[in-house]
């Protein structure tokens, strides 16, 4: 852990700074749903909900794209460009297949009528888990102009802007690590 | 102590070995706690919390191996702000998990709502 490896870019400090207000906004998100547990107004709570082998899907999938994330920043610092762009796109076709299931999910909640307005348990639910995909929504939308950016010939700051979205994109990997075990795993408990 | 304008131009390596070490343990402690969850064994109070130290351990792998943290040239900004945020985290959950959860108790003014909220407690 002694061995220092990252450089301490002004730009990317700063995108790391914003990365921490954005887990302040997941960190009230937690706190309201944690306190809104149990207030089901006579629905149905997590246990009834949540299909776990589907919401493990998800995880893998989005697992999977971070670190095909990271091996595209890899690739880059080896001068595999063509490499690099494949891991990007898997990240992206990943990140997809993630925003996929998460939306196919909330539209069944909400077609049988548990969407968010049902309880207080339900909206922060959807408002928790749906903050996150928006996040990754974003992080596709960014992904995309990336790759064109880097079809069409990217200069000098490719590397920053590759290892902002980098950053971005394993931040939203971590919440879902805590996203899939409180609201999911707990919630399939208690 | 050197200036910090000289050390922007530095790109730092990043090590495959990382990733793969990083991704394979969190395959490992995603599959666990996915047991954990799952399996009939652990009670409910003790699946729930090796749930949370299994999250909690991913995350710190992750945050070391995908995103670097605490691998920084020094002055270690990045970890300073992390810590501090973490702080603040767990100041807002904890903190407001505890004022809820004496606000509800407190705020009981009917006798069977009370009960009712008493007995959904454990261990009354």
């Amino acid at each position: 852990m002694s061995q220092e490896v990252t450089t301490m870019n002004r730009t990317t400090l700063g995108f790391w700074i914003y990365l921490m207000t954005d887990c302040m906004l997941f960190a009230a998100l937690f706190a309201t749903f944690a306190v809104l547990r149990a207030s089901t107004n006579g629905g149905p709570a997590g246990s009834d909900l949540f299909d776990l082998p589907y919401v493990m899907l998800e995880t893998m999938a989005l697992l999977i794209s971070s670190f095909s994330c990271g091996l595209a920043v890899w690739a880059y610092q080896n001068n595999r460009r063509q490499l690099m762009v494949q891991l990007l796109v898997l990240t992206g076709l990943l990140g997809l297949t993630f925003l996929g299931l998460e939306l196919s999910e909330f539209h069944k909640l909400i077609v049988e009528g548990n969407g968010p307005s049902r309880s207080g348990f339900l909206s922060s639910y959807f408002t928790l888990v749906g903050t996150h995909g928006l996040h990754i929504t974003v992080g596709l939308i960014w992904l995309a102009t990336l790759l064109v950016q880097i079809l069409k010939g990217a200069g000098k700051s490719l590397y920053r802007r590759l290892t902002l979205f980098s950053l971005f994109w394993h931040f939203l990997d971590v919440v879902w690590i805590f996203i899939f075990s409180v609201v999911y795993l707990w919630g399939h408990i208690a | 102590m050197s200036k910090v304008t000289s050390v922007e131009s530095r790109t730092a390596p990043v090590h495959i070995r990382d990733y793969l070490l990083g991704f394979g343990a969190s395959l490992l402690l995603t599959g666990s706690a996915y047991f954990v969850a799952t399996s009939d064994m652990p009670a409910k109070h003790e699946a729930m919390f090796l749930i949370g130290i299994l999250a909690v351990v991913q995350c710190g792998l992750q945050l070391m191996y995908f995103l670097h943290l605490g691998r920084e040239f020094k002055p270690r900004y990045r970890l300073m702000a992390f810590v501090f945020a973490l702080s603040m985290l767990l100041i807002v959950v904890f903190g407001s998990l505890w004022i809820m959860q004496h606000l509800n108790y407190n705020m009981l003014y009917h006798p069977a709502q009370q009960e009712k909220y008493l007995r959904g407690q454990d261990g009354l």
